[in-house]
This record gives structure tokens, C-alpha cells and sequence, in this order.
């Protein structure tokens, strides 16, 4: 049974949505999380993307990648922290893109969303950021980061 | 805890409020407010707050003069009425009665005029009551009663003025009966409540008031604790114009959850707001809530809370309720953050410790949700869809888990079984 606009909002509409149960809606409840990412209700935009994050299938991370773009820094920071439930193999993307975002808490949940096995090219970014961030909660994420994954919190010198 | 009654009238005067303040501070405002805004002092009443002497004052404009004097004798205070009327013209218009250091003393305020007037004090229920009416008769309305234990015997005290309206004195009610005789004046007779006091006789409460005739809006309202009274007091200024012109305050026990305000990120929805909702809501079960601190705190790693899965307390949660300065056994802290994502707050026990969590996005309800949650109350409509057990919404109570947002009948409802939870909550402490 096709899943309804009503029915996505419904699922979202509480203080403390259900996520789990909310998934069962499955990959026909995406359109109307692109709707609601889209929209100006950034409570409800930052739903719909931990939602989004919680369906399996690439037509989510496509949200998550819509919605790393959005202005509003808490759909960003929503499309980090649901980036964890986003399969590695489709995570990579995303993670570039957002840890070199602006925003302190984007930078964090991307970071906490780095899989167990670095990329080359995240862990170039992870690297940097080891250095460079701002905040020392987060150089120290990096580092941890960095030395979980067997190298160096060092970035790599230009050649 | 020091309860209250207001009285509100419609009124186009400025008008201002103060209360907690100990008797220099008191002083200092009055003249204040006289000298740089022209501020008379209008009503007042001093309360005990712990072992401190406090006093809450009404202020409105005016052109007249203007005199307040404190910690009389009774015996003074009678010759200085007496010599400020020969002397200056003035009139007394408000006054208190006290007991410090065992002795009865008593204050006033003053204003010039050209009425007749009259104090009586140390007289018994009955010669009040004989008095009022005999003087009644005279051109002589009572318009404020006061009453004190003197040798043992309950003693009253009256300001009279001259005047040609009705007028009505309401002694030794139960709160009850004080609310519905009260109302029934204005019904039947276009009374309208001027003056109220509050006291205890053989172990009961009671109260006192005066309703006088006029054409004047009016709107009396109680208050859990003084911090509630403020709110009230100001949003019936802010809503409807209401001017405060008399007040009661008294210590009763009431159960009162003690919130510290700590703040990360200020929410769209002022702080002040949620709490005045949650105060209303809470005022339904008879639970008042204070706020017994703020605090403003500074890390920017937390803003954006990792709330992981709701099934087991993150890192940062647990960092984040480690910090509850001032929180002391059975209250509740409550951090305002940015962004928590995919939740507008929680309600979590970390290591036995209660506390809550708002996102800035949360709606005008959330607080008062959260801290249901924490005062045992589960929601109210639960399994939700998709669930395929799901229950209809239930949009007019707070404890509804289908987003407090879309809650249609503010303030949301309590039901009988809920609020019996909330009283017996150890977070609903009894101050």
C-alpha cells in the first residue's frame, strides 16, 4: 500500500518519534521526506532526515546528500548524525562533504559517522582536521580517529 | 511556600510591581519609582520569606502626595495617621499589620485627598461587622480589612472612606466559598472584589475581602508560589490590560517541582514561555514550579546533542547531566540545546540522575512533556501508527506522544490518574 505525505508527517509529528517503528514504512515514505527536507519546518527537516537515514537503500542517501547542501544548519547536522546508519560503502561522499562543513556540530556527528575502515580520502580530511579544528573535543575525535584506523594524526606533506 | 491572590482591574494608568524585597530595598524602590517615574505606592503586603521580612508593593502614576511609614506601635501608628490627616491632608489608603521581635506593628501609605476617613484597629469580629455597617450608613465604606491575634483574640482593623457606593464585607471563607461569593457579588450585584486578606483560624484558612459596586473589569487569580504570581500578573497586563491593585500573600505547603534552567542554546520559544505554560498546565494538578536557578553554559560540543538511539544514554547525555550545579536532591535540571537531532527533547535518568533535554525547535508544550516524563507519566496514546496496535490521538492532554505541537486545546489536560502520579513523584516537593 503506497505510504501517504499524512502518514510520513504523522510518524514525525512527536516530541520523541519512534524511529524504528517509523523505518517499517519503508523506501515509499522517501518522497515525502524530500518534501518535508525541502520545507521550511527545520524541526520537521531534521526529522524527516534521521528518518531518511533509517531506510536502507541508496535513494536515502541521496536525501542525506540533499540535505548536507540545505542551508539550515540542523537539517546539516541532522544529514551528519544520520550518516552512521548510511552503509560505508554510500557514507564516503557524504563525510567529504560534511566534514569540511562550517558548522562546529556538522563536523562532529560526521566524524563520529567515520567507519572503522578510513578511506584514503577521508582520512586525509580526518587528518587535517586533527590539526586545524577549532574546537580541541573535536582535534582529539580526529586524532582518535586517525590512530584507530593504524597511521598518523599527521597530515600528508604536498609533494 | 508564600502563595498569593491578586486583584486586577481595566484601568489606562501606569503601572508597576515589585515584591521579595527586604524593608530597605523596599523603601529604596518606592522612592524610586516616586522620584523618577512618579509612581505612587498603591497597595502593599510584608511576608515572611524563611527567616526574612519581605515586602511586595503595587505602584500606579499620579499627581498626589504621597507617604508610606513602617514598623509602628499600633498605638503610633494611630497618632501618626491622625497627626498626617491634621497636618498634611493625608489619608491613609493601604496598610499591613506584622509581627516582629513579638511586638504588633503595623505600616501605611498615604495620599493627599479631600474625602472623609476613618482607622480603626484592635476591634473584634463582631464590631467590625457592627462598625462597617453602622458607618456604612454615615457615607463611610470600608475599604480595607486587616485581621491579627492580640491576648489570644482575633482582632480586625478597617480603613474607611467616604462614599455613596455599594459595598460588602466577606469574613472567615474557605477558599471555596471566597471564590463563589465573590463571583456571586459581581453577578448579582455588580460587586467587585477591592480588597482581600488571608489568615488562620483554629488550624483552617481563611479569607477576608471587600466587594464594592462599579463598572470596572476585574479578574482575581491565585498563584503557587511567587515567581507564578509575577508570570500571571504579567501576561494579564500583557493579554488583557489588567492592572494589579491588591494582593494576599501566605506560607502554604505546596508540592512544587524546582527546575534549573541550564542553557546551552536559547530556543525559539522563549525559555520564559515554557516555563509559564508548563506552570500553567501544572497549576491544574495543583503543582507549582520554580525555578530555582539559571544558568548559562558553554559547550559548543554539546549544542548539537548525540541522542544515538534513545535505547541506552550517549557519552555526550552523560556528560551533559554531569553538569548540575545548584541541583540539588529531587529537583530537575533541563538543558536547552540546539539540536538533538531527530528529537524535540527527552526525559532520561543517567546514573539515577533525572534530567531533560529541549531543542531550540521544541514547541510551547515540550518542557512541561519532559518533565511529565520524569514525574512518571508515560504517554497517554501509545502504541502510535504505524504501529497496527496504534490508539486514536489524544491532541487535548500534554502526555500525548503524538507531538505536543499539534496539541488543540491549551492547556493541555491532566487527567485524574496523571496528576495522582505527579504528587506522589519525590520531584514534586512539598515547600
Amino acid at each position: 500500500m503506497a505510504v501517504t505525505f499524512k502518514q510520513v508527517v504523522e510518524v514525525l509529528d512527536p516530541d520523541e518519534p519512534e524511529y524504528a517503528s517509523a523505518a517499517t514504512l519503508g523506501p515509499d515514505a522517501l518522497p515525502h521526506l524530500r518534501t518535508l527536507i525541502e520545507g521550511d519546518d527545520r524541526a520537521m527537516a531534521s526529522k524527516a532526515v534521521v528518518l531518511a537515514g533509517r531506510i536502507p537503500g541508496e535513494r536515502s542517501a541521496e536525501l542525506l546528500s540533499l540535505a548536507a547542501g540545505s542551508r539550515e544548519p540542523a537539517v546539516r547536522v541532522a544529514a551528519a548524525f544520520a550518516a552512521r546508519n548510511l552503509p560505508e560503502t554510500v557514507r564516503e561522499d557524504l563525510l567529504l562533504r560534511l566534514l569540511e562543513d562550517s558548522d562546529l556540530g556538522v563536523r562532529k556527528f560526521a566524524l563520529k559517522a567515520v567507519p572503522p575502515t578510513v578511506s584514503p580520502a577521508v582520512r586525509t580530511k580526518v587528518s587535517a582536521l586533527s590539526e586545524s579544528e577549532e574546537h580541541p573535543a573535536l582535534r582529539e575525535l580526529s586524532r582518535t580517529i586517525i590512530a584507530r584506523s593504524g597511521g598518523s594524526d599527521r597530515p600528508p606533506r604536498p609533494s | 511556600m508564600i502563595v498569593g491572590l491578586g486583584i486586577k482591574r481595566t484601568g489606562d494608568w501606569t503601572s508597576s510591581f515589585v515584591q521579595d524585597l527586604d524593608t530597605q530595598g523596599f523603601l529604596k524602590r518606592t522612592q524610586e519609582l516616586f522620584d523618577k517615574r512618579g509612581l505612587r505606592l498603591l497597595y502593599f503586603t510584608t511576608y515572611m520569606s524563611g527567616r526574612q521580612r519581605r515586602w511586595a508593593g503595587v505602584y500606579r502614576s499620579g499627581n498626589w502626595g504621597h507617604r508610606f511609614i513602617h514598623d509602628m506601635s499600633s498605638d503610633t501608628f494611630v497618632k501618626t495617621t491622625q497627626k498626617l490627616f491634621d497636618d498634611e491632608g493625608l489619608r491613609l489608603e493601604a496598610m499591613d499589620t506584622y509581627v516582629q521581635g513579638g511586638k504588633q506593628l503595623w505600616a501605611g501609605s498615604y495620599r493627599s485627598g479631600d474625602w472623609g476617613h476613618r482607622l480603626h484597629i484592635d476591634r473584634s469580629r463582631q464590631a467590625i461587622i457592627d462598625e462597617s455597617n453602622a458607618l456604612h450608613k454615615q457615607g463611610l465604606r470600608l475599604t480595607t480589612v486587616r485581621t491579627y491575634v492580640k491576648n489570644g483574640q482575633q482582632m480586625w482593623a478597617g480603613i474607611y472612606r467616604s462614599g455613596n457606593w455599594g459595598n460588602r464585607l466577606l469574613l472567615d471563607r474557605d477558599f471555596a466559598s471566597f471564590a463563589k461569593d465573590t463571583q456571586d457579588l459581581f453577578d448579582t450585584e455588580g460587586l467587585r472584589l477591592v480588597d482581600v486578606t488571608s489568615y488562620m483560624v483554629d488550624g483552617k484558612r481563611r479569607w477576608a475581602a471587600i466587594c464594592r459596586s462599579g463598572d470596572w473589569g476585574i479578574r482575581w487569580f491565585f498563584a503557587l508560589n511567587r515567581q507564578h504570581f509575577a508570570a500571571v500578573n504579567q501576561a494579564l497586563f500583557d493579554e488583557q490590560k489588567l492592572r494589579l491593585t491588591a494582593m494576599s500573600y501566605w506560607d502554604q505547603l505546596v508540592p512544587t517541582v524546582r527546575l534549573h534552567v541550564k542553557t546551552l542554546v536559547e530556543p525559539d520559544i522563549p525559555i520564559d514561555t515554557m516555563v509559564a505554560n508548563m506552570r500553567t498546565v501544572f497549576a491544574t494538578a495543583g503543582i507549582g514550579v520554580e525555578v530555582a536557578s539559571r544558568e548559562s553554559l558553554s559547550l559548543p560540543a554539546l549544542e548539537d546533542l548525540d541522542v544515538g538511539e534513545l535505547s541506552e544514554a550517549t557519552e555526550e547525555e552523560q556528560e551533559l547531566w554531569s553538569h548540575r550545579n545548584n541541583v540539588e536532591t529531587n529537583e530537575l535540571p533541563v538543558y536547552f540545546v540546539r539540536n538533538a537531532p531527530g528529537l524535540n527533547g527527552e526525559a532520561l535518568f543517567i546514573d539515577g540522575q533525572p534530567g531533560c533535554m529541549v531543542a531550540s525547535y521544541a514547541s510551547n508544550w515540550t518542557l512541561a512533556h519532559e518533565i511529565g516524563h520524569l514525574l512518571d507519566l508515560p504517554h497517554c496514546d501509545d502504541p502510535k501508527p504505524p504501529d497496527p496496535n496504534a490508539v486514536p490521538a489524544l491532541l487535548d492532554r500534554l502526555m500525548t506522544g503524538r507531538g505536543t505541537g499539534k496539541i488543540t486545546n491549551p492547556p493541555p489536560d491532566l487527567i485524574k490518574s496523571e496528576v495522582t502520579e505527579m504528587l506522589a513523584s519525590k520531584y514534586s516537593i512539598d515547600s
